[in-house]
């Protein structure tokens, strides 16, 4: 049973009210309308209003009430098309109609039950009859017959016994809502003669889904003539003899009205008993629990319905038998048996409904969320303008001030829903499907109670039904080839959402046939996208993102569900739209996974706050490398290539925009434009006293550099579109509020490089040439005491941060500077290593280091420069377990800084706390030896193989720290071969490295038979390579280089620490 | 109904009477802080925060070509309606009174027939209304974003 989620079900029975209002106040404008195209808009506005409605209820699943709208939309059809105005007759009908959804839709649960049949025939045969008359016309004509043949009888056959009771008392019963006729042949104890007619406009698809015999092995066959039969029900008696001892009280005949039989239709049956009527059943045709809804066969014994074939004789017990009504019995059989999916969402009553509820137009929020934003800016000037007084109006301001924080963060989160809200309606979408394309599908979702903003949720919704349709119809097989390919006959596809570096990660994952690499590679030629020789060097992610390409369809065929090759395009636009990214994985044969990941707000992004003039302007951070800071005596200046500024960033150049020139120039830059700005900045006329930033940006794959007076700092910004009349303005996103009030614009990176006439320097090939030199390392070098020069990896440096020495607070010989809201423990290096001190300067640097969770920063008094360098890392030029190694940079002798020797030195062993706990970090660092854990034996051998000298020295200094011994290696070969002369007890190898990569090694290896654990330790995208390292035969991935994680997944593969640890 | 007088806000631009009818204003704020917007065609002062609403402000003279060389910036904005366009308003000099205008006075008002015609931005100005001191020129404010939009279009492309 398809749940229906609360949410979902409260807006479409307030939007199907709206309609229903709509519907009746049209129908009772054209009572008095004077004029025929009054009449008209009167038809059109019901239509509309039908045909919504009509839809909503299909994909919610209420068919009755999908069924009666569709009835009453025929029927306003036909009226449209006639030129006179409908009879009082049939307004009234659709009135009739329309306070009878009103009632569905207040019981929507039961609302499946109900027995709309003679309201559709009401319906039906005003649009049989013109509209002129009013008279009933039944009569159709009888074209096509079928035969069905069942194994078994399903609960939808059961459920139709109600019908086949008449239907064997009659011979003969209609069912009008799908236009077709059965009848009794002949009926015995184990078997059951149905004839059906198909009227001319039914097709035999219909008649399979509206009676929803879903079975997969029925035959169905066309015949010549006149036959359909056997339903083979071989327990009856057994059946109508539990009916009776159920309701014993149910004894008499049936009879039915001979208006209706005179056509065939009963429209109700009456139990007669000791001579007068006990009960009314309504005739229920198959309709009836709404098969539809309900995929499990359910056993026979549910359904106390008595399948007769002649008048029904039960056993009369006395006169005093309480009157059942059946229908209401049926009804909670099913909800006997369906009680627990559906009975928990049923909507109580309206009142409750409203109370919890409340539709919000968007454009409300929005508007609440300006006006907090404003009441905080109120806030803070009161809170400036109270600052001296004391007394009440202090704490009043107070007040005000937490009040206004409040509303904020609640205004904030009714932007943000859960995913599940979105879920929620895959399950029966997958389920349509299933049955549509003949797979049986399992979906699991998980993660429904991460949160995303409403917008970015809304727009997700159409691309993930695309991928959700695409893994069902490409991805996964019918049961058959799956059982032969050894699969589980069911087929699973996973829906999952996570929260991951401030980004929700949806991904749809399957178990299928997954993609053939082959598949695409040959399209990709056929398309002439890559020529055989480059397609071999791509990897297979990359092949994979082929399939984004518009156009690109590798599906054989185009399927009704999907394959023309649009979709994935659209998939990829729309996520791209939200500033997500969509990746495609897959093994062949063992399924395929989509990786969605979109933000989590749109409206908000980190941007760099940047002065022209006395003009701010906001540059959003995503593109932002670097910023390289242009001061007097500095290195390097701008120089003039051509017709374009260049400034040498290390070995590239770099072409430099002026964003001066770019907001003072309208049209875009031509060559004339370029040399008149370079003639008004020839490098000798540089004020040298002028301190200007260029700001690093990446476009696309390129790079360029973008020339502003000052940076101010950072700052999340709510993005505001630009005015509409002014959207041709390339050169900015948008605009946003600064704290003091101002609007501020932000920057559209690309806009600037297009008018500028800048295409950047390509990045790509810098950094492959980058990764050719083994030896370079990205540093940022810096000083404390006057006499030494430290580095330290920029991997490892979360951020720089400028403090002033008087904010400092000291507790007892340790300091402290609160950043962020957080007390950091500032690190006096002399006092750790045996270096010289520093004076204190008024204004010092602060570098916080990466992956150290507790809150520290190593003070620095200059920071010389950050740089790429290849620099020979000599190991221990000085002997100071602080020191990593040495290296010469510009000439001058470089100690590379062990941040997590520090971390150690102060906080104590990570490994301390997460193993024996609670112990606190204070004192710990009196505490030079390491105490209460040595729980590495020094018995565990560790190979390492990384081709960076350095990290080579990093790692294995954290491994021996940890009482490991470690034997290192350069390369695949080189592992291979200290394998072979040595055993180890894990391998952690690089993955990245010349002549043998660590996904070759790691195969090789594993062919070998080595069975010694593999953990990869590579600076490459965990989430990306998780699954290749596996494949490969690794236990285990890390990233580079998070000291911690890596401790404690090397112990747990050493098997010193559990699982749970 | 018929005989109901219309309401004129009007206001001082360079000197001269200007006047729109007093039910496309939402409200009048002094003394705003406005943004300078870079490549924004002529015409156009910058944005404005208003409670939160960032708000687009036209120069009333710059739109009119009214370039005298009067030092006086106007700093008074006039907030329309959103009925009447998205999110905008005018920077005049002055406001002044609300005067009232029988619809009789503005029905035999003459059609603009003024300098403005021919350069594209003649729509501005809807009428010249005779009021018993002075002329009151009656602005249409719906013309002024499309009249943007054209200009952002030919300057930037």
């Amino acid at each position: 049973m398809v749940s229906i989620p609360n949410t979902l079900r409260t807006d479409f029975v307030v939007e199907s009210r709206e309609h229903l209002l709509v519907l009746e106040n049209a129908m009772l404008s054209i009572e008095n309308a004077v004029n025929a195209s009054d009449v008209r808009e009167c038809i059109d506005t019901s239509l509309r209003a039908m045909h919504s409605l009509k839809g909503n209820a299909g994909f919610m699943g209420f068919h009755t009430v999908q069924k009666l709208a569709h009835a009453t939309e025929s029927v306003l059809e036909n009226y449209r098309d006639s030129s006179g105005a409908p009879p009082r007759s049939a307004v009234e009908t659709i009135l009739v109609t329309n306070d009878r959804l009103a009632a569905m839709l207040d019981d929507l649960d039961h609302s499946d039950s109900q027995d709309i049949s003679s309201l559709l025939l009401r319906l039906d045969g005003i649009v049989a009859s013109p509209p002129d008359n009013s008279s009933v016309d039944l009569v159709h004509e009888a074209t096509t017959a079928f035969q069905v043949r069942l194994p078994s009888a399903p609960f939808e056959i059961l459920a139709m016994l109600d019908a086949i009771g008449a239907i064997a008392t009659m011979r003969t019963v209609n069912w009008p809502e799908w236009d077709l006729t059965a009848s009794v042949d002949s009926w015995d104890d184990s078997e059951l003669d149905v004839e059906v007619e198909l009227n001319a406009n039914s097709t035999i698809f219909d008649l399979h889904r509206q009676m929803s015999l879903h079975i997969p092995d029925m035959h169905w066959r066309e015949l010549g003539a006149v036959d359909l039969r056997t339903w083979v029900f071989s327990d009856s008696q057994g059946i109508l003899k539990q009916f009776h001892e159920q309701f014993p009280q149910l004894a008499g005949e049936l009879h039915y009205e001979p208006a209706d039989l005179a056509t065939g239709v009963p429209t109700s049956v009456v139990w007669i008993a000791s001579g007068k009527p006990i009960a009314t059943i309504e005739s229920t045709p198959i309709e009836q629990p709404s098969p539809e809804l309900n995929p499990i066969p359910v056993p026979s014994e549910s359904v106390r319905a008595a399948p007769k074939t002649e008048p029904l004789a039960l056993p009369t017990q006395g006169s005093n038998s309480a009157s059942v009504d059946r229908t209401e019995n049926l009804d909670s059989a099913v909800t006997k048996q369906f009680g627990a999916a559906t009975v928990p969402n049923a909507v109580p009553n309206l009142g409750a409904e409203r109370s919890v509820s409340l539709r919000i137009h968007v454009e409300l929020l929005d508007r609440l969320m300006n006006l907090v934003g404003e009441l905080t800016l109120v806030r803070n000037q009161a809170l400036l303008a109270f600052g001296e007084l004391d007394g009440t109006p202090r704490a009043v301001i107070q007040r005000l001030n937490s009040v206004t924080s409040e509303l904020q963060v609640s205004v904030l989160k009714t932007r943000m829903q859960p995913v599940g809200s979105l879920f929620d309606r895959f399950p029966r979408m997958v389920r349509d499907l299933s049955r549509q394309l003949g797979k049986e599908i399992e979906l699991v979702t998980v993660g429904q109670e991460v949160e995303l903003d409403k917008t970015v949720l809304e727009q997700l919704s159409d691309p993930l039904i695309h991928l959700i349709r695409n893994s069902i119809d490409h991805g996964l097989e019918t049961p058959r080839v799956r059982l032969h390919a050894g699969k589980p006959r069911i087929g699973k596809v996973t829906l999952s959402a996570k929260t991951a570096d401030g980004q929700v990660v949806i991904e749809v994952r399957d178990d299928g046939r997954g993609i053939d690499p082959n598949a695409i590679r040959s399209k990709v030629l056929a398309l002439g996208l890559k020529t055989e020789a480059e397609l071999s060097k791509i990897s297979p992610k990359e092949l994979y993102s082929y399939i984004l390409l518009p156009g690109f369809s590798t599906a054989k065929q185009v399927s009704d569900v999907s394959g023309r090759g649009v979709g994935m395009d659209v998939v990829r636009t729309n996520i791209e739209r939200l500033e997500g990214s969509l990746t495609i994985d897959s093994k062949p044969g063992k399924g395929t996974s989509m990786v969605m990941r979109v933000p989590l707000t749109l409206a908000i992004i980190p941007c760099l706050i940047v002065t022209v003039g006395e003009e701010r302007f906001a540059i959003p951070q995503r593109g932002l490398e670097e910023i390289v800071c242009l001061y007097p005596g500095g290195q390097g200046a701008i120089e003039h290539a051509y017709d374009t500024e260049m400034y040498r960033l290390r070995e590239v150049l770099l072409p430099v925009v002026r964003y001066a020139e770019v907001l003072r120039r309208t049209k875009p830059f031509d060559a004339a434009v370029k040399c008149e700005i370079m003639a008004a900045n020839k490098p000798e006329l540089r004020d040298p006293k002028r301190i200007e930033y260029i700001l690093v940006l990446r476009t696309g794959d390129r790079k360029f550099g973008l020339l502003v007076d000052d940076v101010r700092g950072t700052v999340e910004v709510v993005v505001k579109p630009m005015h509409p009349s002014l959207k041709k303005i390339g050169i900015f996103a948008g605009a946003t509020l600064m704290g003091d009030g101002c609007v501020s614009l932000i920057s559209n990176i690309d806009g600037v490089a297009e008018h500028a006439g800048c295409f950047g320097v390509e990045t790509i090939a810098k950094e492959e040439t980058l990764r050719d030199a083994a030896e370079v390392h990205r540093v940022l070098l810096f000083e404390y005491g006057p006499e030494e020069q430290f580095a330290v990896p920029l991997v490892q440096v979360r951020r720089i941060e400028s403090i002033s020495m008087d904010r400092v607070e000291h507790v007892g010989n340790q300091s402290f500077i609160t950043i962020e809201g957080v007390a950091t423990r500032i690190v006096h290096l002399d006092k750790y290593l045996n270096v010289s001190s520093c004076d204190p300067l008024p204004e010092m640097h602060l570098l916080l280091p990466k992956f150290v969770r507790e809150p520290m920063g190593i003070l620095v008094s200059r920071i010389i420069d950050s740089d790429s360098l290849a620099i020979e890392i000599h190991e221990v030029a000085v002997d100071d377990p602080g020191i990593l190694g040495t290296a010469i940079v510009r000439g001058r002798l470089a100690l590379f800084l062990d941040t997590q020797y520090l971390r150690e030195k102060i906080f104590g062993s990570i490994s301390d706390k997460q193993l024996i706990g609670k112990r606190a970090s204070d004192g710990a660092e009196d505490d030079a030896t390491r105490s209460p854990y040595e729980p590495v034996n020094g018995s565990h051998r560790l190979l390492l193989v990384d081709d960076t000298r350095f990290f080579r020295e990093v790692v294995k200094r954290y491994f021996e720290r940890e009482g490991i011994s470690v034997v290192t290696a350069v390369d695949g070969i080189d592992g291979m071969r200290k394998l072979a002369s040595e055993s180890f007890d894990l391998v952690v190898s690089d993955i990245e490295m010349p002549n043998m990569n660590g996904w070759q090694f790691c195969t090789a290896a594993r062919k070998e038979g080595y069975k010694t654990k593999f953990l990869a330790l590579s600076s490459l995208n965990k989430a990306d390579n998780e699954s290749r390292a596996k494949a490969c035969g690794f236990d285990g991935f890390e990233e580079k280089l998070n000291h911690d994680r890596l401790i404690v997944t090397v112990r747990k593969l050493l098997g010193v620490e559990s699982e749970e640890g | 109904m018929i005989d109901q007088p219309t309401m004129f806000c009007t206001f001082r631009a360079a000197g001269r009477l200007f006047g729109i009818p007093l039910a496309d204003i939402k409200e009048v704020t002094d003394d705003v802080t406005c943004t300078r917007i870079p490549h924004a065609p002529f015409g156009v002062r910058g944005y404005i925060n208003i409670r939160g609403q960032i708000i687009l402000g036209l120069d009333l003279k710059q739109l009119l070509e009214l370039l005298v060389e009067n030092a006086e910036d106007a700093r008074r904005l006039v907030i329309f309606k959103p009925t009447i366009g998205q999110a905008f308003g005018l920077f005049v000099d002055h406001v002044g009174e609300i005067v009232e205008v029988p619809r009789s006075d503005l029905e035999s008002g003459e059609s603009a027939k003024l300098g403005l015609a021919s350069s594209g931005r003649g729509g501005l100005i809807e009428r010249v209304v005779r009021l018993p001191e002075q002329l009151l020129v009656v602005l249409n404010p719906r013309k002024f974003l499309p009249i943007i939009e054209i200009e952002s279009q030919s300057t930037n492309n």
